[in-house]
């Protein structure tokens, strides 16, 4: 019987940890998102159409550059169009007398990575390869035997 | 949204009120109609587009030219005098070739020849310009266009060299060398 009794009080010790209780209130959290993008672009990027011979019979091609963009994810651009300042919004412009016409291409986007409760996660990259062509035959604008490297700066616009 | 957009919009969920008039109406639906365009955002990225120009002359002409002395008499008393043509070339705009020359192949540089055993002095006379029309955004412009009058004259009293009562007409080529 006193055997009995010891067993019951161990029990009932173990027993305590069983009597704290939790509550709890519900509430919620909310939040409006804009959506933005916007270039990420550092450094000079240069179209350079190097040297273009007065009346050449092909047409100059201009190197490629990347322009880039970091977007909401999931978000995507609507349009992308060129400044009017210096040029066209299709592209067009006139450098030395030369004309010239750059056309960004479909844009290719790399997923950012998902907010966790540890990061606050990327946005997605969005890129536009810019690219420039100068028709053939032209016979440009220059004083002297040779003008350059002459340059102005252009803009890709993205709507969103 | 703008102040107008605004009173705009107000204007036209009052629509149909005392004293609305319906051409205010139109109004209130046409800046309504512009309001979504109000959110579209941009965002955007520079670069610098860069070349060099080489500036050149190309010559122009098409078909043949031909200076022509006609028919000369062997120790007639006057010189002989050619008909003129007209030497076309194309440049870059605002660029002016330097010098002129005659090819050596068939005479001297300054324009000297001999045909049938008769001499002839070209000249090449001060070139004209038309200027070219700048490039713009939809054309590609064209080059000055430089002209260059070339005429000949044969001397006098020539006794030539032919072996028959007449010949030819005879011909030979000679080239106009612009240096740029």
């Amino acid at each position: 019987m006193k055997r009995i009794l010891i067993a019951a009080a161990i029990l009932g010790a173990a027993a305590l940890p069983a009597q704290s209780a939790t509550t709890s209130n519900n509430f919620n959290v909310s939040t409006s998102l804009t959506s933005q993008c916007q270039a990420t672009n550092s450094g000079s990027q240069t179209v350079d159409f190097g040297t273009y011979t007065a009346f050449q019979p092909g047409p100059q091609a201009g190197t490629s550059v990347n322009l880039l963009f970091q977007c909401t994810r999931g978000f995507a651009p609507t349009t992308v169009a060129f400044d009017v300042v210096n040029g066209t919004a299709a592209g067009a412009g006139v450098l030395v007398g030369l004309q010239y016409t750059l056309s960004a291409g479909a844009a290719s986007s790399v997923a950012g990575t998902a907010a966790t409760t540890a990061t606050i996660g990327t946005g997605d990259a969005v890129t536009y390869a810019v690219t420039g062509s100068m028709p053939a035959l032209q016979a440009g604008a220059c004083a002297t035997s040779a003008c350059g490297p002459t340059s102005h700066v252009r803009t890709l616009i993205v709507t969103f | 949204m703008s102040d107008d957009a605004m009173a705009a919009a107000r204007l036209s969920a009052a629509g149909g009120g005392r004293g609305s008039k319906p051409w205010l109406r139109v109004l209130a639906a046409g800046f309504a109609a512009f309001i979504p365009f109000v959110h579209a955002a941009t965002t955007s990225s520079n670069f610098t587009v860069q070349v060099t120009l080489s500036s050149q002359c190309a010559a122009t002409n098409s078909g043949t030219t031909t200076v022509s002395f006609g028919t000369y008499t062997a120790f007639q008393g006057t010189a002989q005098g050619s008909n003129s043509v007209n030497l076309t070339f194309q440049c870059t705009r605002g660029f002016a070739p330097v010098s002129v020359a005659f090819d050596t192949v068939n005479g001297t540089a300054t324009g000297v020849g001999v045909l049938s055993g008769l001499q002839y002095t070209l000249t090449a006379a001060a070139p004209t310009l038309v200027a070219g029309t700048a490039a713009t955004t939809a054309t590609i412009g064209t080059g000055d266009v430089r002209t260059y009058a070339v005429s000949g004259s044969m001397p006098a009293l020539q006794a030539g060299t032919c072996a028959t009562s007449t010949c030819g007409p005879a011909t030979h080529t000679r080239t106009l060398i612009v240096t740029f």
